[in-house]
Formats: C-alpha cells, structure tokens, sequence
C-alpha cells in the first residue's frame, strides 16, 4: 500500500513540471493571440505567472519585452519600466530588434545596459624575447656566439575589467606565467682568436612569475564581435627560475658531455621589474557571457640578472653562513661556465578566455567610481 | 565619469614614467670592474700568471696539452681589460714546456718556463712581440748536460733578467747542491754560466724559489745594488726558510751567510719587498700557510734579519701559492684549499694583513676543482688572478677580477 502511495506521489512529482510547462506554453500563446488582436489589458495577467516560474530564460526575455511594449501602448510608464528593468536583469546588453516598436527603442535609450565590471579567466601560450643589455659571458663576448631562442610557455589569468563605458574599461590581471628561453653557446676560440669553438653550452631557462598588469582598454561595441585594444603596466614578480643545463666538451673527436642537470637559479634574478603591456583581441557573446581571443605583447623594462647577487657565492663569508643557498649557483657557474649577460625578457602571449559580465541595470544618472565600488561590494541581502 | 577615466589614465602614465626602462645607457657594464672568464682550447690549459699589459688588457702565461697524452706547450693568452679574449698562442719546443711566469716588456712580453730539450730540462725564454709573434727565444746552459727549473724570473732595473730555480746533473757535487741564479742580459748575448749553490750536506734539498734585485742602504758603504734569493732547504728533520744575499758582482765575492729560520716546517712559495720596508715571505705546506717579515738593518752591511714574527693566515686547509701587496699592510694571496680525504682542491685569493687577519676571501672551484695561479694588483687598486679550472676531464684557464675590496658586484 505504502508502495503504491510512494509511486503515485513520484508520478504526480514527474508530472508537475511539465504540466507547468505546458501551461506556460498555453499562456504564452494566449498572451501573442491576445497581442496580437490588441486585447493589451489582459496581458500582465496572463505572463505573470509563468514569469514568477515556468519560462525559460529566453522565454522570460521575451515576455518582458511583451510586458514593456504592452504597458508602453496602454500608457503604463511605470509597469514599462519596471517590465525592462526585468528585461535587462535578464538580458542586460538587449539588442533593440528592428521589429520593435519606436517607444521601447526611446525606452531602452534611457538605460544603462554597459557592464560595471566584468569578471575574466583566460590562459594560453607565450614566446619569450630576451634582449641583451650588456653581453657579459664566460667566453669572449666580443665574438657573441650565444644564441637565445623563444620556448613555448603558458599562461593562466584571472582578470577584473572595471567599466567606465561601453568604450572604455580599466583592466587589472593577475598573471601566471611560466616564461621559458633557450640559451646555446660554444666556448673557447682557437688560437687565432676565431670563433670554431666546439664546446657546447646548451641552457633553457624557465622562471615562474607572477605578475599584475593594469591597463586601459578600448573597446568597439560592435553587433557580434567586440574588438578590442589595451596598453598599460605591469609590475611583476619572479618566483622562480630554473636553468636546465647541459655542457659538451670536445676532446680531439671524443664528447665528454656534462650531465644536464636542472639548477635553482633564483639567487641571480631580480624579484622585481616592471613591463610595458600592449595587447588586442577580439570578443564575441556566447549566450549571455562572452568568449575571447587575446594577444598581448608584454615589454621588459628592467634588467634582470642580478648583479649584487650573481658572484656572492664566492664570497667565503657568505657561502659559510648557507652553503646550500649557493650550491645550484656555483654548478651553474663553474661546473657549467654559465656566466649570465644582462638582460631583459618579453613575451607574446596568445590566450583564449571567459567573460562574466556584471551589470545593473539602472536609469542614466551621473555615477561616481566609489559609488560602483560601492555597489560591487555591498552585501547581496542589503543589494535586494 | 570623466574624472574617474582621466585619474586612471594618468595614474597609468605615472607608472610607466616611474618604471624606468633599463637600457645600454643607463646599465653600467659590469665586466670594466669584475669578472670571471675562462680561456682554453681542446684539451688541457692551466693558468699559472698574469700581468697588466699598457693597453689596460692582461696577459696570462700558462701551459697546453693538446692532445691525449701529448706534451706541455708554452700558452700564451692576450685579453682586453674586461677579460675578452684578443689572441692565444701556444709555443713549443719538441718536449714538455712549463711556464713559469711571464713578464711585460716595453715591445712585447717575455715568457720564462722549463724546456725538455734533448734529454735534459733547461731554463728557456722566449720573446714575443705585441701579438704574441715569437721574435727570440734562448736556452740557459744548453751547451752543459745540467738540467734545470726555472723557478722564478725578475726584469732587472737595466732591463736584463735574474733567474733562480734548481737543478740536476753530473756537475751537482756535494760542496754545491742543487739550486741555481743567472743573470741574462735582455739581448740573450755574453750570458756567464749559472752560478750552482747548495748546502754541504748532501741529504739536503736546497730549493730557490725567489730572486729580487734590491737596493741595500747600507750606512757606512752607501746604497748598494744587491740580489737577494729566498728559498728553502729541506732537511730530513725538517724544513729551514732561506735568504741569501751577494752584491751587484754576485759570482764573483760569493755568497754572504745565508739567513736560515724555521716557520712551522713549511716550505717557501712567495717573497715580496714591501712598502713599509724588508720584505715579506710566504711560506706553505698542505696544512696551512705562514708569513714572515724579513726587515732591513742599514747598519749591517748584510743587513737582512728575520723578525721573531711568524703568522699563520687563513684556514688549516690553505696552501700558499702566491703574495702581492696591495695597500699598506694588506696583502693579496692566491692559495689552494685542500679538501680532506679528497683529491679535490678549491682555489681561494684573499687579503689579509702580516698578522693574518682575513679582511675578504673569495673561493672559486667549491664543487670542482680548481688551483690558484698568481695575482695581480692593478693600478686602480683591483685585483686580478688567474689559476686553472677542472672541467670534467679537462682543465681550462680562468681569470678572475675584483674590485679592490675583493668584491664582485
């Protein structure tokens, strides 16, 4: 009996909703007949329940935007308001259709639907660039036979774009990035001073960094696609670097090759240094959010080979005090002959990414940042 | 809204302004002011000594081997002042070629070292121009079957060359060791047989190791040009420092008394005159390192005495190589530091005063291993040594340059 009584309540339970569904269907049929022959009065009546619970999303758009050009027809500012004020809690970036009416084109006119700030992730791939400043090497660097070689490297991003208007947004990132390059040489010319050397230095650099990047961006409202460009700063932080490094020594026809080894190299890089970003990519809506492409040129300003810190484990005082600190320094130096130039790195990054904008829909007043602040953080209960 | 947009815009601007960009103008090279820098070719090359050149460059004298097996060739190594490489040139002589040091002429330099030719080793030097070009070279002795080591070379006020070291042969007999000097004038012309000198005792090695040209301001017979050679003997008790003096006809009045001394039964590797005035000697042996002040009497006609001050510098594990002045009572030393219980050697340049107060070290080869060859103070003070690195199964020269604190940053 309890059985039955069980299965007859999953049953009246399966068939609720779509019984709902259905109605809703019904309604919103009556409600476009009713439009249709101009029996406007009806209408709010009719929507409001299955707009309380019943429609889908894009169902719900549309019957708001019923609501809004019914209550715009019969005269009703305040229910047309508050009809695409739902609208656009909905559908926020709501394109005017050309089938719409001229009173809810005027309507929409008087709305703020541009994003307050929106949220982003992105990640990808980077190439980095080093320039050298002054070539130093263990080698003679009038001869320069090191070679540096972009390696791929990856990116993960989050980011807040802080909206002033369609066009314009402040961007502030928070980057991670594995930067890696490659470093060949051949060590010691023959007698004449002609660069035939045969030994091999072979070394790929890979620095972990963190950096957070704040730029200006300038967006084109386009009907599909948003193209947009950007410039600004980036401060950034070395967490680590890493050398793998790898020597060949040529003895007559004999290799004697140096096990590679991978080395903590951290000590002689400067945490520190600020970059120039400039960047371009083009963003498309995907449902209510947006997909994006990215490309961004990241312009190392500062140097990055620590000169205070490059020779400091040959200091006796300071070895003693931490020998450990110092060990993956002196293999990389005198076990590998790596004598660092100074330099600078930058990087081309390619990312694809998500966008979640966050809007409020609002009548167009004058609207101050610390009042967007403001509002970004004020508690959801008290938002309500 | 405008103003929100302006402020960030210019609050952007502002941080890149601030954020200088780093540049080939505003980043002083550092390899003007310090550097490490290896040289070498296939094979093995060891770095024994250098010196300024007048183009502010270097010159590194030191030795080659080439090939599996093969022999020792004489190598030469120019660089510019930060180090880079201008030209290398080997020189050899049919058998093995040790440098011992290389010095700086007005033309050109000229390179000192141990020649095996024909059976036996002789003291051989050779000239070379500005490019390392071999114009002359010469053999001490060649005629004589002796063989001998060049242990040490000094450029005479009159351009010509004294040369100490040891040696060999039929001719050694008990009355007269086993060491030698020379005098070689710089046309290698009119060149008197090296004058032999030892100990009359036989179980006693008697090694030269340091020859300068000094001036003996004796009071009563006035300045006078002096040759001074320090060494060491070694007796099977023990080991004695020595210092020997003659006049400016050494070989024709003989030897004066020499002036023997025990400095903890280490042997002799370096002798220096010092600004203060006497002269300061370096002594060593696998378990540590000592100086001596030798002082002047101008009351004395053999006017040298030891002070009762000998001092052990550095660690227990550091062995002397080489000694320089670079300040008053600061002295720069090149030395090896033996690892225990390992074949393995660091090298290691510090300064430190006559008491043996280490003002800086630094150490080179901690994971390899590495041998110091001599030091050099420049004209602004710095410093700069070079010794020999081991690369795996081979060895390379290297040359390393502080500033005159010993920093390199």
């Amino acid at each position: 009996m309890y059985k039955l009584v069980w299965l007859f309540v999953i049953i009246i339970l399966l068939l609720s909703p779509s019984k709902a569904i259905s109605q809703c269907i019904e309604d919103w049929d009556k409600a476009q007949s009713e439009f249709k022959e101009g029996h406007l009065y009806s209408i709010p009546s009719i929507l409001s329940g299955c707009l309380q619970d019943g429609f889908t999303k894009s169902e719900k758009v549309e019957a708001y935007r019923m609501l809004t050009i019914t209550y715009l027809y019969i005269d009703d500012p305040y229910g047309a308001q508050n009809s695409f004020i739902g609208l656009l809690k909905l559908d926020p970036e709501y394109r005017i259709k050309p089938t719409d009416p001229v009173e809810l084109e005027q309507l929409s006119k008087e709305y703020i639907t541009t994003p307050i700030i929106s949220w982003r992730v992105r990640g990808g791939i980077n190439y980095s660039f080093v320039s050298v400043i002054h070539t130093n090497g263990s080698g003679n660097a009038k001869l320069n036979s090191a070679v540096y070689k972009p390696l791929l490297g990856y990116n993960a991003v989050g980011s807040l774009d802080v909206h002033f208007n369609k066009l314009i947004s402040l961007g502030i990132d928070v980057d991670v990035s594995l930067n890696s390059y490659n470093y060949t040489n051949h060590l010691f010319d023959d007698l004449e001073g002609n660069q035939n050397a045969k030994d091999f230095q072979n070394f790929k650099e890979t620095g972990l960094n963190a950096s957070l990047p704040i730029y200006l961006k300038f967006t084109y409202p386009g009907v599909k696609y948003y193209p947009y460009v950007y410039g600004g700063y980036s401060p950034n932080y070395n967490i680590y670097t890493n050398s793998t490094a790898s020597y060949r020594i040529i003895q007559e026809v004999n290799e004697n090759p140096i096990e590679p080894k991978k080395l903590d190299i951290s000590l002689i890089r400067n945490r520190f240094s600020n970059s120039v970003i400039l960047g371009a990519g083009l963003m498309r809506r995907y449902k209510y959010n947006y997909i994006f492409i990215d490309v961004r040129y990241r312009l190392g300003l500062n140097k990055l080979l620590n000169e205070e810190t490059q020779f400091d484990f040959a200091d006796l005082e300071k070895y003693n005090a931490n020998p450990n600190r110092y060990k993956d320094v002196i293999e990389y130096t005198e076990i590998y002959e790596k004598i660092d130039s100074q330099f600078k790195e930058s990087d081309l990054s390619l990312t694809l990414g998500y966008v979640w904008p966050k809007y409020k829909p609002r009548k167009k007043k004058s609207v101050t940042f610390g009042g967007m602040l403001k509002e970004m953080f004020k508690k959801k209960g008290k938002d309500e | 809204m405008n103003n929100n947009f302006f402020s960030c815009t210019i609050l952007i601007a502002l941080l890149v302004g601030f954020a200088s960009c780093d540049n080939t103008s505003n980043v002083e090279p550092t390899s003007s002011k310090y550097f490490l820098k290896y040289y070498g070719q296939t094979g093995d090359q060891e770095g024994i000594d250098v010196k300024e050149t007048p183009d502010g460059g270097f010159i590194i004298g030191g030795n080659s081997i080439t090939s599996f097996g093969g022999k020792s060739d004489y190598l030469l190594i120019k660089t510019d002042p930060e180090g880079n490489q201008e030209w290398q040139r080997t020189y050899n002589f049919g058998g093995d070629d040790r440098m011992t040091e290389v010095l700086v002429l007005s033309d050109g330099y000229l390179i000192a070292g141990t020649s095996e030719l024909t059976g036996s080793n002789k003291v051989k030097l050779i000239m070379v121009d500005r490019d390392g070009i071999k114009e002359d070279d010469f053999t001490l002795d060649s005629t004589n079957v002796n063989s001998y080591k060049c242990n040490d070379i000094t450029l005479t006020n009159s351009g010509d060359y004294f040369i100490v070291g040891t040696y060999d042969g039929p001719s050694q007999d008990a009355s007269k060791g086993n060491s030698f000097q020379a005098f070689v004038p710089s046309s290698f012309v009119n060149v008197a047989t090296p004058q032999l000198n030892g100990d009359n005792n036989e179980d006693v090695d008697l090694v030269f190791v340091k020859g300068l040209e000094v001036v003996n301001n004796y009071t009563a017979g006035g300045p006078q040009l002096n040759y001074l050679v320090f060494g060491y003997k070694e007796f099977p008790s023990g080991i004695n420092l020595t210092l020997y003096q003659s006049d400016l006809n050494f070989g024709n009045i003989g030897w004066g008394l020499p002036v023997k001394f025990s400095a903890l039964n280490t042997k002799l590797v370096d002798a220096i005159p010092v600004a203060e005035g006497g002269y300061l000697i370096l002594s060593a042996s696998e378990t540590g390192s000592v100086m001596t002040k030798v002082n002047e009497d101008p009351n004395e006609e053999r006017y040298l005495y030891v002070t009762n001050a000998s001092y052990s510098i550095g660690t227990a594990d550091i062995s002397g190589i080489s000694m320089v002045q670079s300040s008053a009572n600061k002295y720069i030393v090149t030395a090896n530091i033996n690892e225990q219980n390992s074949i393995r050697t660091s090298s290691t340049i510090f300064e430190t005063s006559f008491s043996g107060s280490i003002r800086w070290e630094r150490v080179f080869g901690t994971y390899s291993s590495y041998t110091s060859g001599n030091a050099c103070v420049l004209s602004d003070g710095s410093i700069v040594y070079t010794g020999t690195a081991n690369q795996e199964s081979q060895t390379k020269v290297f040359l390393v340059k502080t500033k005159s604190n010993g920093d390199m940053k």
